[in-house]
């Protein structure tokens, strides 16, 4: 009978419950979509940046302080080694161990020509099978990524900025671990099209058994990364790795340097911590605003009533059950609110999951995706609903507490 | 016939009420002593604002008063507690307000049946009484509309078949009729009048329309917020208002 009540009395008075129902459902959808925009940057964080630069990265600590990011001298000379010290570890933990061989380079367009177009970047030697370098192998357009080992993948951008295509040749230009110059005509056999642009205008990607032997630099690379099954034990597999390789510093003031993705994105990830908590302060607020706008209205709602509740309460319904039953109206309208809010959510999510967000360069100057997708997650929808459900149970309690202390031959003698 | 016949229902003694109005203190009653026996149906008559509705919230237990007693059926109900005083008002006293107020959502069997749900009667016993007490006061048609579809009559009614559906030893009714023409104002009380008769449902009513205080056994006059004498009701006897708060207190401490 009380729910029953509650719910008629909500249709009777289904103005003032449509404003509570819609604040909760817009703090629920606000909420879900906060909560997806941020997913969204983190996911993107998790999926792209670390798997891009590896859970785990080894290479010389000099590069901390280097100039020259590509000087030679960072180069890792027993690579190979290393390499087959982690795999002798037969840890289940880590998935893969990749050498990386990254150096500048400059793109020049293969014609003759007095000035020809020319694009200084940087060059990643990678194995063509490599399991990082998400953001060029998912989004090959056309052709493949090194196939066999041959030729160069480069973005379309920087294709049209060299008047390239796939088939072209591009002279890749560059200077050995000699300090030689050395080119090479090689074909473009791919072309990727990343979500930044600055990527994409600046990385090119070529076999690693292909670059060495051009940097003179066999068995050498200048970074080692490791995938890890879970990206929560990087910290403790760096610290074992490091324990196996032998990290003290050479006569030139080379060492092995065995970081975390933590570590190395330390940056960021205040960036981040930054961010989520900004976010939680802008949903913190939408609940309080949804909160004092359920409340006065419920207080409204109650006061145009009490005669009803002072008659409920001569009738002989104790002061808690009037509380119950106030309570169960909010709690109606919370869980319509909630549902309808977890509705339009999903519709504004879907909205800007279709073509993503342009959060602008300062994203990709962090390494992160400068569009962003929200990314939809169950358990945070039903957060966000439970969430819409407490407001709007919490602002309906201050109403129902009024009514219930309240006399009643008060509420009888109030004019309705 | 039981105890109840010889105990008092209702045994208000020296009930006082002051409200507080920032500094001014309005003595809204002054002393009353007022006992209801088993049967009874008296009606308080007084000009307005003379205390009438502030002694019905009393001994109905909606009030507290400022000082004195207030028993029904033997017990004091002054300490009571909110709960307790819900649990009497649910069990032990019926009401009948002068709007009505009935709950403008449920429709007229759930208006009635509200008060037995609230005392926990089971199913088929509340679908037994409502339809007696339906028929009692004439509505058997209307149950299943709600009290906007309803005449001002019939939503009196309505409202004596819910003061009525928990057994209540008293019915405390507050100008039951002020709110209705003078033609569906004598139905009710007719209507009243034979519960009274016939169920033997004792009834205090408040009123100030002459017309309807002769349907009354007793009436009772109170004015500035004491009791002024007690007669019998016209239909009953014709012997004078008693002259002072004295005679007034010996007037109710029969049978």
């Amino acid at each position: 009978m009380i729910a029953r009540l509650a719910l008629l009395s909500s249709i009777k008075h289904w103005k003032r419950s449509l404003v509570t129902l819609g604040a909760v459902a817009a703090a629920t959808a606000t909420m879900i979509a906060i909560g997806g925009l941020l997913n969204g940057i983190t996911g993107g964080f998790y999926d792209s940046v670390i798997p891009n630069s590896g859970h785990v990265r080894i290479d010389d600590a000099r590069a901390a302080t280097a100039l020259n990011p590509f000087d030679p001298a960072l180069l890792l000379p027993e690579a190979g080694a290393a390499i087959a010290r982690i795999k002798a570890l037969r840890d289940r933990r880590i998935v893969d161990v990749e050498p990386l061989l990254s150096f500048g380079a400059l793109l020049v367009e293969d014609r003759d020509d007095i000035d020809p177009r020319n694009l200084a970047m940087r060059a990643m030697g990678v194995v063509p099978e490599t399991r990082f370098a998400d953001n060029a192998r998912y989004t090959i357009k056309e052709g493949a990524f090194l196939p066999g080992g041959q030729g160069i993948a480069i973005s379309r951008r920087a294709a049209a900025l060299l008047g390239a295509r796939l088939g072209s040749g591009l002279l890749v230009s560059l200077q050995d671990r000699n300090g030689q110059p050395w080119y090479e005509r090689l074909l473009v056999t791919g072309l990727f099209e990343s979500e930044s642009a600055t990527f994409d205008e600046t990385t090119f990607f070529i076999a690693l058994d292909r670059a060495a032997p051009m940097l003179d630099a066999e068995g050498m690379a200048k970074e080692i990364r490791l995938l890890l099954a879970d990206r929560d034990q990087a910290e403790t597999v760096a610290k074992e790795v490091a324990a196996a390789l032998d990290t003290s510093r050479g006569a030139d003031g080379s060492a092995l340097r065995v970081e975390s993705w933590q570590t190395i994105n330390v940056s960021i990830s205040s960036i981040l911590l930054f961010i989520k908590i900004l976010l939680g302060i802008i949903m913190g607020l939408f609940a309080i605003v949804a909160g004092t706008i359920i409340a006065n209205t419920s207080l409204m709602s109650v006061m145009e009533r009490i005669r009803e509740y002072g008659t409920m309460r001569a009738i002989g319904l104790r002061a808690a059950a009037l509380e119950g039953l106030i309570r169960t109206e909010g709690l109606i309208l919370g869980a319509a609110g909630a549902l309808v809010g977890l509705g339009l959510g999903a519709l504004l999510l879907w909205l800007l999951m279709r073509d993503g967000i342009d959060l602008g360069g300062v994203m990709e100057n962090l390494g992160l995706s400068r569009r962003n997708r929200p990314r939809p997650d169950l358990l945070w929808f039903l957060f966000c609903a439970a969430a819409g459900l407490l407001v709007s149970a919490l602002a309906t309690a201050r109403a129902a507490r009024t009514v219930a202390s309240m006399g009643v031959a008060e509420g009888l003698a109030t004019a309705s | 016939m039981s105890d109840n016949a010889k105990s008092p229902i209702l045994e208000a003694r020296g009930v006082t009420k002051d409200y507080h109005l920032g500094k001014t203190v309005i003595h809204a009653l002054k002393g009353i002593d007022l006992v209801a026996w088993p049967g009874d149906f008296i009606s308080i008559v007084g000009p307005s604002g003379c205390g009438k509705t502030t002694l019905l919230n009393i001994v109905g237990c909606i009030d507290k008063p400022t000082s004195g007693t207030v028993a029904i059926d033997g017990i004091d109900t002054s300490t009571f507690d909110d709960d307790r005083e819900a649990d009497t008002r649910l069990s032990r006293i019926g009401f009948i307000f002068q709007s009505f107020n009935l709950v403008g959502v449920l429709d007229v069997r759930e208006n009635i049946e509200f008060p037995l749900i609230l005392a926990k009667v089971p199913q088929a016993e509340r679908a037994r009484r409502i339809d007696r007490l339906v028929e009692l006061v004439g509505l058997g048609e209307f149950v299943g509309h709600r009290p906007d579809e309803l005449s001002g009559g019939q939503r009196q009614r309505v409202a004596i078949a819910r003061a009525l559906v928990n057994r209540p030893s008293l019915v405390i009714a507050d100008e039951p009729t002020a709110n209705l023409d003078s033609e569906t104002a004598n139905t009710v009380m007719e209507a009243m009048k034979r519960l009274n008769d016939e169920e033997g449902v004792t009834f205090i009513f408040s009123t100030h329309n002459a017309l309807i205080e002769r349907y009354a056994k007793r009436v009772i006059g109170i004015k500035d917020g004491l009791i002024t004498g007690e007669r019998p009701g016209a239909s009953y006897a014709a012997s004078p208002v008693a002259a002072s708060p004295a005679a007034a207190a010996a007037a109710t401490g029969r049978p």
